[in-house]
């Protein structure tokens, strides 16, 4: 029993930052705010990546009790996590330049405290810990999706998710009180020694956390959130939360089910491999019909963690390799794919929708070709980041015998290439004037070093497999 | 001489108790409910749980009956006066105070004459747990409350 604070230091140094944040947005003058803030939080967050490099232990340690363990999986899904929140900081400044605001200030320091949320959720390793980071991050969301002005849209979205996530934080929460009853532990470790027969408050608290986290990550029965809230959102917060809070709830999701219910890992996985089946195969059929890039996105986000999901079925080792890995390219893609529809946005919701990208190569040929790279990756084109990612699930899938699902997740792509592609055909094919608002460099330097590393990770994929693999190795040393 | 305060704490907090209920004043009535919750917060002071004791007088005395006397302030109290008590809602309350009273008797009933445990709920047995084993996750719900307070005044405020 020790607390053994400093391997905590890249979380806390986020969090003092983001309270520093709250206190300075008292004094400055409110035109200077948005490059202030926006040049803080690049440097904090600049600052966590190495922190986070220089803090991540190989063989994994604990801290304050045993109720975090931070490995080579948390300071991998951690530079993650900060990576996609510096592209959203680097989209944040432009689009709170195009679109009017009172709370500048609390828009950058709510991120930094989503930031937190989000870091500790993947180094947790009890569930009280857990439940109270992942709430500090949906929180944070959720009021990041209704700062701005004039944008009853996004306060919509705010709402709807706000009660959504609630409801699946409380069926979290249940699944959590039941696991205690069980065991009287809620530490990690002492709760797998408990959980190791079939029993029916075991079953009804996996049911419970299982219904919890397909809640906040979207999936097919507890999907009907993500359409409307991926759209409704401001565009950098809708980047934020497909990227950051899906990379949390997944990796928080493998931390807490490799360890605790690794006896009943047949049973849970063939439930993930049905639901990502359904939701690859759903997310992709109403796609097809959405006007609305953002939409089609959100739909798009429902198909690809459908597809992350099936891979929890394989082996242990190999589905969070490969989980790991789809995350990297998820992550990077969906960074990309929202970056640009914010570079793109006008007053007005102009921008985001398909017909405003017509002949958009006829305007700007550098911004129609990144549009191409994004797409395609999202659809698993290779050589693209995107590709590899699926590749890798399938040949778990594969070598884990299960042939059909892989089929199924086959299909459900050749299904989404349409929708992908029809963008594509609007920006090069079609007639018509693209919505082209003035360029903002640093929304624009940010996508185009997203799609430059959608390229170079799409040749050279080793560079992430090995990573995953360190992270893996580092993983399961925590486990046995 | 604990026996003593005792019994004059859960008198007098029946007593308040039973004036909030009858007063035809309302702010009376909830500042009787307030004397009626401290007195009941006395009696678990005599009964060896200051824990459970100082946490009844913060939380219901300080903070419920406030709510409950703003919310009232809120409201026509005129209008109360001429309401007429209903045959279905009194045999409905009356139903429910019934059974509260048996399930009270039988409860003293069955547990007559047992003693009272040293520490009840003692402030040390809670504050370890609490300060020490799940300080991590106690301290996040800080950062929590301050996120959310942050938000609900941002979002709330009226727009310039």
């Amino acid at each position: 029993m020790e607390l053994n604070v400093k391997l905590l230091f890249p979380e806390f140094f986020v969090l003092a930052a983001a309270i520093t944040g709250i206190l300075i947005d008292l004094l400055l003058p409110k035109r200077v705010k948005n490059g202030f803030f926006a040049t803080f939080s690049v440097f904090v967050l600049f600052a966590s990546v190495f922190l986070v490099v220089f803090s991540s232990p190989f063989v994994p340690e604990e801290a304050f009790n045993g109720f975090v363990k931070k490995d080579l999986l948390t300071g991998f899904s951690q530079i993650l996590i900060l990576f996609s929140s510096l592209i959203a900081v680097f989209v944040s400044y432009g689009f709170l330049k195009k679109f009017d605001t009172d709370h500048v200030g609390e828009f950058y320091y709510t991120l930094l405290f989503a930031v937190f949320g989000a870091m500790l959720m993947v180094s947790a390793n009890e569930l009280a810990t857990l439940f109270v980071s992942l709430e500090v991050m949906s929180i944070s969301v959720y009021v990041l999706s209704a700062l701005f002005k004039k944008d009853y849209r996004g306060k919509e979205a705010a709402l709807k998710y706000f009660i959504m996530g609630s409801v699946g934080a409380a069926v979290i929460v249940y699944g959590f009180a039941l696991l205690y009853g069980i065991s009287g532990s809620t530490n990690y470790g002492d709760l797998a020694s408990y959980i190791s027969t079939y029993s029916f408050p075991v079953l009804l608290a996996l049911a419970l956390v299982i219904s919890g986290f397909l809640f906040k990550l979207g999936a097919v029965p507890f999907h009907g959130w993500t359409p409307d809230v991926y759209h409704g959102a401001p565009t950098p917060v809708t980047l934020f939360m497909g990227a950051v809070v899906k990379i949390a709830a997944f990796v928080a999701l493998l931390k807490l089910f490799y360890p605790v219910f690794l006896p009943l890992t047949q049973k849970w996985g063939e439930v993930f491999a049905v639901i990502g089946v359904v939701s690859a195969f759903v997310g992709a059929l109403m796609a097809l019909r959405q006007e609305n890039i953002k939409r089609m996105l959100a739909y798009s986000a429902i198909s690809h963690t459908g597809v992350v999901l099936t891979a929890l079925v394989s082996v242990p080792a190999v589905s969070v390799f490969s989980v790991l890995f789809y995350l990297f390219a998820y992550a990077f893609m969906t960074v990309a794919a929202f970056g640009f529809i914010s570079l793109l946005t006008e007053k007005g919701f102009k921008g985001e929708n398909l017909s405003d990208w017509r002949n958009l190569y006829g305007k700007s040929p550098f911004l129609a070709l990144s549009l191409v790279v994004i797409f395609m990756s999202l659809a698993g084109i290779p050589p693209l980041f995107g590709f590899w990612a699926k590749f890798y699930v399938l040949v778990a899938l594969v070598k884990a015998g299960k042939v059909g699902i892989a089929v199924a997740i086959l299909i459900a792509s050749a299904i989404s290439l349409y929708f992908y592609l029809r963008p594509v055909v609007y920006a090069f094919m079609k007639e018509g004037e693209a919505v082209l608002p003035p360029i903002e460099p640093f929304e624009f330097g940010a996508v185009a070093v997203t799609v430059f590393f959608l390229i170079l990770f799409g040749i050279f994929p080793e560079l992430i497999s090995q990573a995953s693999l360190f992270a893996l190795s580092s993983f399961l040393r925590g486990i046995i | 001489m604990r026996e003593v305060f005792f019994y004059l704490f859960a008198f007098l907090s029946v007593a308040f108790a039973l004036v909030s209920v009858t007063h035809r004043n309302v702010i009376k009535g909830g500042l009787s409910l307030l004397a009626s919750f401290i007195a009941l917060g006395a009696v678990y002071f005599t009964a060896g749980a200051e824990f459970i004791g100082i946490v009844q007088v913060i939380v219901y005395g300080g903070a419920i009956v406030v709510l409950y006397l703003f919310a009232l302030m809120t409201m026509d109290l005129k209008s109360f006066g001429k309401e007429l008590l209903r045959t279905v809602s009194l045999a409905a309350g009356g139903a429910i105070s019934l059974f509260l009273l048996f399930s009270v008797l039988y409860a003293g009933y069955r547990f007559y004459g047992g003693s009272i445990p040293a520490a009840v709920s003692g402030a040390k047995e809670l504050a370890l747990p609490l300060f020490y084993r799940f300080l991590l996750p106690f301290e996040v719900v800080s950062v929590l409350l301050l996120v959310a307070t942050v938000g609900a005044v941002a979002v709330g405020r009226r727009e310039e």
